[in-house]
């Protein structure tokens, strides 16, 4: 899996690289539109990160350019610029989807998971965890055949995290998936906690081994062992 | 673009013309006046004469002796059949017979003589005696009188015209003093001493009123840069603290001297302190874009209980964990035309505020209800400390805090009613506190109802 990075900030354009090395990703990064739209055009990449306020020729006009070429490469803008016109004009030139910086790291891993693979059908009716178990359809949850009682919050939020299990989630990603709330200024971060301990009281506290972990600073992941 | 003179200056043109438009005028009326006299007087004395001399020939039987006795004064001369009967001296002198000849031709004329004099000449005929009859008048004094008033008044032109202007300039001047006055004083305010004042001589006339006006957009400058100076400091203080924290512990973790175990705790911190100033900046820059008044916010119709209920639905954990008992009241669908995410944040904000400041197993009320003349009433009621009368206003303003070591503690920004007020004020609605209980607050959010589609 190769993936492009068109970022002139060199810190940012470090952090990511090595951010998607450690999860054995491909990374290539170009500084400028120009450098990143050649390469683009030259490589086979399967997905491109682009920021929008770049040296030379705008994010924007690469994005055009590219498509203009019948280029079908997934593209996942990055940009600092999150107001709604902003976002409508790059989702409109081709974008696949759309991440205002400063953002969550595991959020950007589950944008990029999302995005290569695309068309691949996923929507498993039983998922599992060691001995957890939750079934979609009968919507009931077990661990270690024991039925453990969920409001209808806890279960949506343990299915998103089984979803993404051994993949750490941030609360971001919780407000806006689970939750569906959009603006990021919204304080739902002591909602989420409270769902979080209360969802932990029922899973974890009367089992041995603990499987929802908080990562802290960053947010949680379900999993077997260590962080 | 034409540079306007001076408002003095034009002052001083207006009284100007209008004074010797006026002097004109009056000046006109004199003359026309005085010549109207002088006309009447200088005809009445030629017919006096006329008829003087008439009844003297008449009563006298046509003997011209007794007419000689008025000739010393007077212009006249008296014929019968063309021939010359008598003529006075001074007939003579004026060599009049050479103008009037002996036709009978006329009934009064006028005659200017080379040396400049002038006559009105009546002629008449006796028929009791056959005489004729010719009196003139000598009017050359008129004139004189007249020509020496016409030179009055022209000469009195100049003078008028400089008194009103200097009187003009003078009378404006002393209007304006105290506009001048107050241009001097209010160069002298700036921002570092906007607390001065223009002084109010009388506050109920044009100046004083001006200068009241003044003094009250002063005072609202002064309000909006005091607020200012405060959001500058707090919003230093807010984004320098993390950002202290963010360096302090990077550093350290970089000493060298730390265990793996305790870097990850740093790096721990580090993010959340970024969490903390990511969500900081978020909010900051909601308001600036709400202050720079380019949002152009699709709004949409939907019941206001609904988004109500969704919301306390959201933050009802948060109330449980505080063991405390939120309720929600709300009569009826009532259809609001907004903008949903603005009001869910606005609605968001301050129920959160309720929970969060309100004691563990305090209640928590909120009230939809319509006002019966367009309105929907939102009401946040809590049973906490309360919020003392003079800061109510004040909880509104960026960074405000009423206890702040705590509200910080608890995790808020000092944003979430500034933004609350901004997203309600948006949609055409009005958010404050209203007096309802003590203890405890009533927040109260009044916003428009939707229209009957």
């Amino acid at each position: 899996m190769h993936i492009l990075v068109i970022e002139d900030e060199p810190k940012v354009a470090r952090a990511i690289r090595e951010g998607l090395e450690a999860e054995h990703y491909q990374v290539s990064v170009a500084a400028t539109g120009e450098e990143g739209f050649f390469l683009a055009s030259n490589q086979i990449v399967d997905l491109i990160l682009l920021d929008l306020m770049l040296p030379g020729r705008s994010g924007l006009e690469i994005l055009a350019a590219l498509r203009g070429q019948g280029c079908q490469t997934p593209v996942l803008i990055l940009t600092a610029r999150d107001a709604v016109d902003d976002r409508v004009a790059g989702l409109d030139q081709g974008a696949d989807d759309y991440l205002v910086k400063p953002f969550a790291f595991p959020e950007l891993l589950a944008r990029i998971r999302a995005l290569t693979r695309r068309g691949r059908y996923e929507h498993a009716l039983r998922l599992r965890l060691a001995d957890l178990e939750l079934d979609c359809v009968t919507r009931r949850v077990t661990r270690a055949g024991q039925e453990i009682p969920l409001t209808s919050r806890e279960f949506e939020l343990l299915e998103y995290l089984l979803r993404h299990q051994g993949h750490v989630v941030s609360r971001q990603m919780l407000a806006q998936d689970v939750w569906r709330i959009q603006d990021r200024a919204t304080p739902l971060d002591n909602v989420i906690d409270v769902h979080i301990a209360r969802l932990r009281q029922k899973m974890d506290a009367p089992f041995a081994s603990p499987l929802l972990k908080t990562v802290r600073g960053v947010g949680f992941v379900l999993k077997e062992g260590a962080v | 673009m034409r540079r306007q003179p001076s408002i003095r200056l034009r002052l001083t043109i207006w009284y100007s013309t209008v004074m010797l438009l006026f002097f004109c005028l009056i000046s006109g009326l004199i003359y026309v006046f005085v010549r109207q006299q002088l006309d009447d007087l200088f005809q009445s004395k030629l017919e006096t004469g006329y008829d003087t001399v008439a009844t003297v020939v008449v009563i006298s039987y046509g003997d011209i002796y007794d007419v000689m006795h008025l000739g010393h004064n007077s212009l006249f001369r008296l014929t019968r059949d063309g021939e010359t009967v008598y003529q006075t001296n001074k007939w003579k002198e004026a060599d009049l017979s050479a103008v009037v000849g002996t036709a009978d031709t006329f009934e009064q004329m006028s005659w200017r003589d080379p040396a400049d004099r002038h006559y009105r000449i009546k002629s008449g005929f006796i028929p009791e005696y056959n005489f004729r009859l010719v009196f003139a008048q000598d009017i050359t004094d008129m004139e004189h009188i007249l020509d020496a008033l016409l030179l009055i008044l022209l000469a009195g032109f100049p003078a008028a015209a400089l008194l009103a202007v200097a009187g003009g300039w003078f009378m404006a001047g002393r209007a304006l003093a105290p506009i001048n006055d107050m241009t001097r004083q209010a160069r002298t305010i700036s921002a570092e001493n906007l607390s001065e004042r223009l002084p109010v001589p009388n506050p109920r006339d044009e100046i004083g009123r001006l200068a009241v006006v003044f003094n009250d957009t002063l005072s609202r400058l002064q309000h909006s840069f005091e607020q200012l100076r405060r959001f500058t400091a707090d919003a230093s203080h807010e984004l320098r603290t993390p950002l202290t924290s963010l360096r302090a512990t990077g550093e350290v973790a970089l000493s060298g001297k730390v265990e793996p175990a305790r870097l990850r705790e740093a790096i721990a911190s580090m993010l959340e302190e970024t969490e903390r100033l990511t969500h900081l900046v978020d909010n900051l820059l909601i308001l600036a874009r709400g202050d720079s008044g380019k949002f152009a916010l699709p709004s949409v119709r939907l019941d206001l209980g609904g988004m109500v209920a969704a919301v306390i639905d959201d933050l009802k954990v948060l109330a449980e964990e505080k063991s405390q008992h939120i309720e929600f009241r709300g009569d009826g669908p009532l259809t609001v035309r907004v903008h949903a995410a603005t009001v869910r944040q606005a609605i968001l904000n301050v129920v959160h505020n309720a929970i969060r400041y309100t004691p563990n197993g305090g209640h928590i009320e909120v009230v939809l209800s319509g006002s019966g003349d367009g309105w929907a009433l939102l009401d946040v009621r809590d049973d906490g400390p309360g919020i003392p009368t003079l800061e109510q206003e004040k909880v509104f303003e960026r960074f405000y805090r009423l206890d702040k070591a705590r509200s910080r503690a608890e995790g808020g920004t000092g944003l979430g009613l500034s933004i609350a007020r901004w997203g309600i004020r948006t949609n055409g609605g009005e958010i404050g506190f209203v007096p309802d209980r003590t203890p405890g607050t009533c927040c109260r959010i009044r916003l428009p109802l939707a229209a009957e589609e």
